[in-house]
């Protein structure tokens, strides 16, 4: 039974007063995990995953990409500009975001989805269909609905660090803000909350704080126990969740880097820190700065450059934790470019995008999908995924059917938040 | 005491009307579930206010919830036959302007007093009405009408399809004359031209009858469930909502001697404060967002908006890399905040001076502080203090036509536009917060081909387009004359003109007259809106979601709601609209949608009765978890000072804003929003800010407890009825029950002070929060009494000793009398801190 549905049924039956408050928080300690990576405002799938160079098109209205034809490379199945136009500062060659050191790198265990319809052209639309598969208002994210779907009462079960974090009120989001500040939250009581054990000092003697906790928590069950709204009822459930894992968040501490990094290296130094201690289930990692209206050869090279550097220290921090085989990420964007250039030498908005994918249940090294010289969407067979004029338009219906069927979404859930469509299978 | 004395004057009252004869006639209310009957006169005790409210168990029914001493000034309102035990109320004006007379029968008066409704006579049935449900009978022409016109968005049953509202308890559905001028003016969305004011009086009567003629009778039964806070309690609530303290005695005593008329009273009294227009920037910041260029996030980050060429002295401050003095930093952040606070302060301009809300977008000027004003080159003002960066006057730049917020340049650079975009985004915006429009809930089922590069105008020729752009086009169009930096630049003088393929400027499908709008097209959009009925259901939107924490109910999917469900939302948007109409009809007065809201049974709710059904009530009550802000305020209101660190040391940062870790370290972490990239705030509390919220409570606790103690006992806030070497123990170990009582005086006090319990000595609440007390001395003493009395034992923790005040000033000097507070061999000290650490960890203390 979902959360929201066993909040509403608490409140409505009263039946929450019975339960003793192990029985409410009970937890799940959860073995698989995902990571929604997000380049906010609407990134270009040309200048990167659908690399299509400067061949003028047909219409007049000029190339596509201001880099040449002959820089797209290979790097097994995975196609890629290997080089940047020539008018823009290019990124450091030795930066693990240049693209001729990114795809090399991961290629074997990239999935490229080209060709993807957002249908919109609009920021919320886009970025909500994206991250929610569905256009309309309202739908949980997918990582919250995975994190929802496994272990929504742990502490920190879904991570975001913002785009679009719709939860449908299935699991509370936790913002991490400045990382340095977790030693003080895992240890509540103590008053050198930095000091290692033997010094952190505290103020009140353990056996007292136990008191002290144990009259907090009792408090709040009767305080529950005579409240009769069911939005109180249902806020003190949540409060009662929210105190019940402080303890661990000390095993999420002792994961951390000394010195937490900024920027997208920090939200994926914390994302699998909390994966590692057990007390997180997914995350939202976020950068904006993609909607390139204007010098978008400059502009959109420096975000891409950040996004995959950013890409690159999730994967050596997955590893560094051995989490290889349980940590699942995907990275999309609003929308796509226009495969043309305003008179601002930017791009606009365009509703065909890609998304590309790594990790857990991935089999990489393949490119599902594609464009046109003019970017619209070609057709894929929905049983071979080859092109096939007859075939169907991929959407983020498709996506996310397929997501949620590899995260085990359960069916309740799935039923609340329905989407219809064929479910292929993309990932694996 | 205050619930007690309210009981005993109800009761007085009751005997009283059922003792005496009483009079003539005046004008009754019912609204929001509760009949107010002004004054019924009472022989030797003078004129009472009665008032019922009203419950629905198989029949309505009318229980007496408080009877009022009231002024002679007002007129009569009935007749009172003790024989009978009836009475007769000679005018009921019902929301939407229908009278009656009624006569109620007294049907039990052990309990409570409860009336039946004997019998009711319509006084003007000529006016306009909804018509009754059994008497309405759709007309062929209704019916071909709305089958036209309206059912493939609202549906055959009214409830609404593919994102479109429900037409039940609609916004503007408070009469026909509205419903229809709003249909004549903008339905159906994009083709308001073809429904003319016949069609549009066909459908409104149409909609009325046929969907909401049973509005009142649902919000009547739904509302009737509704147990309130008492009066004390919804004062305490108003007073750390609205201005962040508790309330006075003043205060306490207008609620207590006047109910609910004093409790209103009090609500605007508090309306007067500074604090209060602190919370309303960030009631209103929470949509505008326009706090994005505050210094916090930048030092500049609104100057550096401006262009130097339209405002050379933009940088008036600074002298000069070289030149820079002291107060370089402070001008500066007083300059930017001046500029990036403008919209906020216009707001707050017009709400203090009661001015027309419609004037946030109408105002014909703007605001500047002293510093800012110089940055715009504006002179002359009579600022009364120069020097205060938080006087802000109403200014006006030459040739600019202002328009309130929508010509304000933070409004205009916080929603950009491009040469692509064209002001759509503004054009979204002004949708969305100033008419409660979601224009992209409008789209539905999207077409295959959304970007149309083939049509030569999509947004004009495609219709899948044009569905949509018809609506937000025309209003992008009134923009043109503001650039996408937020500069006023008319287009008639630029070289390459506005689009030609853009719907021309207007509104509600009319195009706006050229003639005397040119160049000031957005003053004249600010106009369209202002009139537009869906402005002050916007307005509710915000201030609702600000005083309660969410957002009104959605519309019911039609498709998945329960009648429940659907219920629930007509018994709330009915109870809204009401509040609208008030709002409105006085002047569009913000304060008093402000106090609608906070005397409303939905703020007010408490509790419901046994027999409620929960699902029609998941939305109901005004709780809350208390913003970052919002609990920093309520830290200091109760402690004297903020959460920042130990009180020895406070004396280094007292004067800065920028340390309080609510306002700082945790500030995101608790849900904060930097109105750039973090826009909404976290509602329900996760594991980390639960964590924050025990660390917060065991450091105050920490804090404010020695300090407390340590301060002479009229300065203190806590300890008013002990000191921190009264144990519970006299010398031979013994219980000294006349400390006991002091210390179970203190425990009372402290529920009430800092979590607004008034519980009685005895009570269990009482009775567990002194277990703790008396827990936590016995095993400290334990501790003390193991080690052999070690200094590490009877010290207070470094961090909570008192060592300074708080000017930093040492409280002992070698040969000195030593002042400070650092020990505790009694453990009283510390057992006081555990009981204050329970106490802020409450569900109480961090919710509203």
């Amino acid at each position: 039974m979902y959360r929201r549905q066993f909040l509403k049924y608490l409140g409505s039956s009263g039946l929450g007063l019975m339960l003793p408050p192990a029985l409410l928080a009970q937890q799940v300690t959860p073995d698989r995990f995902w990571i929604s990576v997000n380049a906010g405002g609407g990134w270009d799938p040309t200048y990167f995953l659908d690399p299509k160079g400067n061949r003028p098109r047909l219409d007049g209205r000029g190339p596509v990409n201001n880099y040449s034809v002959n820089a797209i490379r290979s790097a097994g199945n995975i196609r890629f500009p290997g080089s940047y136009p020539e008018d823009i500062d290019p990124p450091d060659a030795n930066s693990p975001g240049h693209f001729a050191n990114f795809f090399p790198k991961h290629a074997s265990r990239l999935l490229v989805i080209n060709g993807i319809d957002t249908q919109t052209n609009n920021h919320d639309s886009g970025s909500r269909y994206v991250w929610s598969g569905k256009i309309e208002s309202g739908y949980p994210s997918f990582a919250a609905l995975a994190a929802a779907s496994t272990a929504p009462t742990q502490p920190l079960a879904y991570i975001s660090n913002g785009g679009y974090d719709n939860t449908a009120s299935l699991v509370a989001p936790a913002r991490i803000g400045e990382g340095q500040v977790f030693q003080q939250l895992a240890f509540p009581n103590a008053s050198r909350p930095d000091e290692d054990a033997e010094h952190r000092r505290e103020y009140f003697a353990p056996s007292i704080y136990a008191e002290i906790e144990k009259a907090r928590q009792s408090r709040l069950q009767r305080l529950q126990g005579r409240a009769t709204l069911p939005l109180k009822k249902s806020q003190m459930d949540e409060l009662m969740m929210a105190r019940v894992g402080d303890n661990n968040l000390n095993r999420l501490v002792s994961l951390l880097p000394d010195r937490v990094s900024s920027g997208l290296e920090g939200q994926a130094e914390v994302a699998t820190a909390a994966f590692a201690s057990g007390i997180a289930v997914s995350a939202n990692m976020h950068m904006g700065g993609f909607d390139t209206h204007g010098n978008h050869d400059q502009n959109h090279s420096r975000r891409l450059t950040q996004l995959l550097e950013g890409l690159d220290h999730l994967w050596s921090q997955i590893e560094l934790n051995n989490l290889q085989d349980k940590v699942t990420v995907v990275v999309g964007s609003d929308f796509g470019r226009t495969p043309f250039y305003n008179d601002n030498n930017g791009k606009d908005h365009w509703n065909v995008t890609s998304i590309m994918a790594m990790g857990a249940g991935v089999r990489g090294n393949r490119v599902i999908g594609a464009t046109d010289d003019h970017v619209e969407a070609l057709k894929i067979n929905p049983q071979t995924l080859q092109l096939d004029p007859n075939g169907i338009t991929l959407t983020p219906e498709h996506i996310h059917l397929a997501l949620r069927s590899m995260a085990g979404v359960s069916s309740s859930l799935t039923s609340q938040f329905g989407i219809s469509g064929p479910e292929l299978n993309l990932f694996s | 005491m205050t619930a007690l004395r309210r009981k005993i004057s109800l009761i007085l009252a009751v005997m009283l009307l059922l003792t005496s004869g009483a009079v003539l006639a005046g004008r009754s209310t019912l609204s929001d579930g509760y009949l107010s009957v002004p004054r019924i006169d009472i022989d030797g005790y003078g004129a009472m206010e009665l008032i019922f409210r009203l419950e629905f168990d198989q029949q309505y029914l009318l229980v007496l919830e408080d009877a009022i001493e009231t002024s002679s000034d007002i007129a009569n309102s009935g007749v009172f036959d003790p024989l009978l035990g009836s009475i007769e109320i000679d005018e009921i004006e019902l929301p939407g302007g229908k009278l009656y007379s009624i006569q109620l029968l007294l049907m039990e008066s052990e309990n409570s007093f409860i009336f039946s409704i004997n019998d009711a006579v319509h006084l003007n049935p000529d006016a306009e009405p909804f018509p009754d449900p059994e008497e309405f009978e759709p007309s062929a022409e209704a019916l071909a009408l709305y089958g036209q016109q309206c059912s493939s968005c609202h549906g055959d049953a009214g409830t609404g399809v593919a994102g479109n509202p429900s037409l039940a308890a609609c916004a503007n559905c408070s009469s026909a004359s509205v419903l229809s001028s709003y249909i004549r003016d903008t339905m159906p969305l994009g083709q308001a031209t073809t429904c003319d004011s016949a069609c549009a009086d066909v459908l409104a009567e149409y909609i009325l009858g046929e969907f909401n003629s049973n509005n009142q009778q649902v919000s009547g039964k739904t509302i009737g469930f509704i147990q309130a806070i008492s009066d004390s309690v919804a004062l305490r609530r108003a007073a750390q909502q609205l201005v962040g303290r508790l309330p006075t005695l003043e205060e306490f005593g207008l609620v207590t001697n006047s109910g609910d008329t004093g409790m209103r009273q009090a609500i605007q009294g508090m309306m007067n404060e500074d604090e209060f227009y602190i919370r309303l920037s960030e009631v209103f910041n929470d949509y505008l967002l326009t706090d994005k260029y505050h210094s916090r996030n930048g030092s500049e980050a609104a100057i550096g908006l401006l262009s130097k060429d339209d405002f050379p002295n933009r940088r008036w401050f600074d002298p000069g890399k070289d030149n820079r003095g002291d107060n370089y930093s402070s001008l500066r952040r007083a300059t930017n905040d001046g500029v990036a606070r403008e919209p906020l302060e216009l707001i707050n301009f017009i709400v203090a001076n009661d001015l027309p809300f419609t004037e946030i977008l109408t105002a014909d000027y703007m605001m500047v502080n002293p510093f800012s004003a110089r940055t715009y080159g504006i002179q002359g003002l009579a600022f009364e203090n120069p020097s205060d960066a938080g006087e802000f006057l109403p200014a006006r730049l030459e040739e600019i036509p202002h328009a309130g917020i929508l010509t304000s340049p933070m409004f205009l650079n916080r929603y950009p536009t491009t040469s692509t975009n064209r002001n759509r985004g503004r054009a979204r915006v002004v949708f969305d917060l100033f008419l409660d429009t979601d224009v992209l809930a409008i789209e539905g089922v999207r077409p295959g081909n959304s970007v149309d590069i083939t049509t030569p105008v999509p947004t004009i020729n495609n219709p899948e387009c044009s569905k949509c752009h018809s609506l937000i086009d025309p209003v992008a169009s009134v923009f043109q004359n503001w650039n996408h930096k937020g500069q006023y630049r008319p287009i008639r003088l630029s070289r390459y003109g506005w689009y030609a393929d853009m719907e021309p400027r207007g509104f509600n499908g009319e195009i706006m007259p050229l003639a005397g709008n040119i160049d000031s097209s957005v003053r004249w959009l600010a106009q369209q809106i202002a009139t537009d009925p869906k402005f002050p259901k916007a307005v509710t939107r915000i201030m609702v979601n600000g005083l309660t924490g969410k957002e009104p109910l959605s519309v019911p999917d039609s498709s998945s709601s329960t009648q429940t469900e659907i219920d629930a939302y007509i018994a709330e948007r009915t109870l809204l609209n009401d509040m609208q109409a008030r709002f409105v009809e006085d002047g569009f007065r913000l304060k008093t949608l402000i106090t609608e809201i906070m005397m409303s049974p939905y703020w007010q709710a408490d509790g419901l009765s046994a027999d409620a059904n929960p699902i029609a009530h998941a939305n109901t009550g005004a709780s809350y978890l208390l913003t970052p802000e919002q609990l920093d305020r309520k830290i200091i209101s109760l402690f004297g000072f903020e959460w920042r660190r130990s009180l020895d040391n406070y004396y280094k940062d007292i004067n800065s804003s920028s340390t309080s870790k609510l306002n700082k370290t945790f500030h995101q972490i608790y849900g904060g929003i930097d109105s750039d990239s973090i826009t909404t705030r976290l509602k329900s509390p996760n594991g980390l800010m639960g964590a924050m919220q025990l660390r917060m409570a065991n450091e105050l606790s920490c804090y404010a407890v020695p300090r407390d103690f340590w301060l002479p006992e009229e300065q203190r806030k806590l300890f008013r009825f002990v000191d921190h070497e009264m144990s519970p123990y006299d010398d031979s170990g013994a219980i000294d029950e006349s400390v006991m009582t002091r210390i179970r005086q203190n425990i009372q006090f402290l529920h009430v002070y800092l979590l607004g319990e008034d519980l009685p000595i005895g009570s269990e609440e009482l009775l567990l929060t002194e277990q703790l007390f008396m827990g936590s001395l016995n095993r400290g003493r334990q501790i003390i009494l193991a080690s052999g009395g070690e200094w590490s034992d009877i010290a207070l923790p470094s961090d909570c000793d008192v060592t300074k005040d708080f000017n930093g000033t040492q409280l002992y000097e070698k040969d000195q009398i030593d002042n400070r507070l650092v020990e505790d061999r009694q453990y009283v000290i510390r057992a006081w801190m555990a009981v204050v650490a329970y106490l802020l960890a409450d569900y109480k203390f961090f919710y509203s």
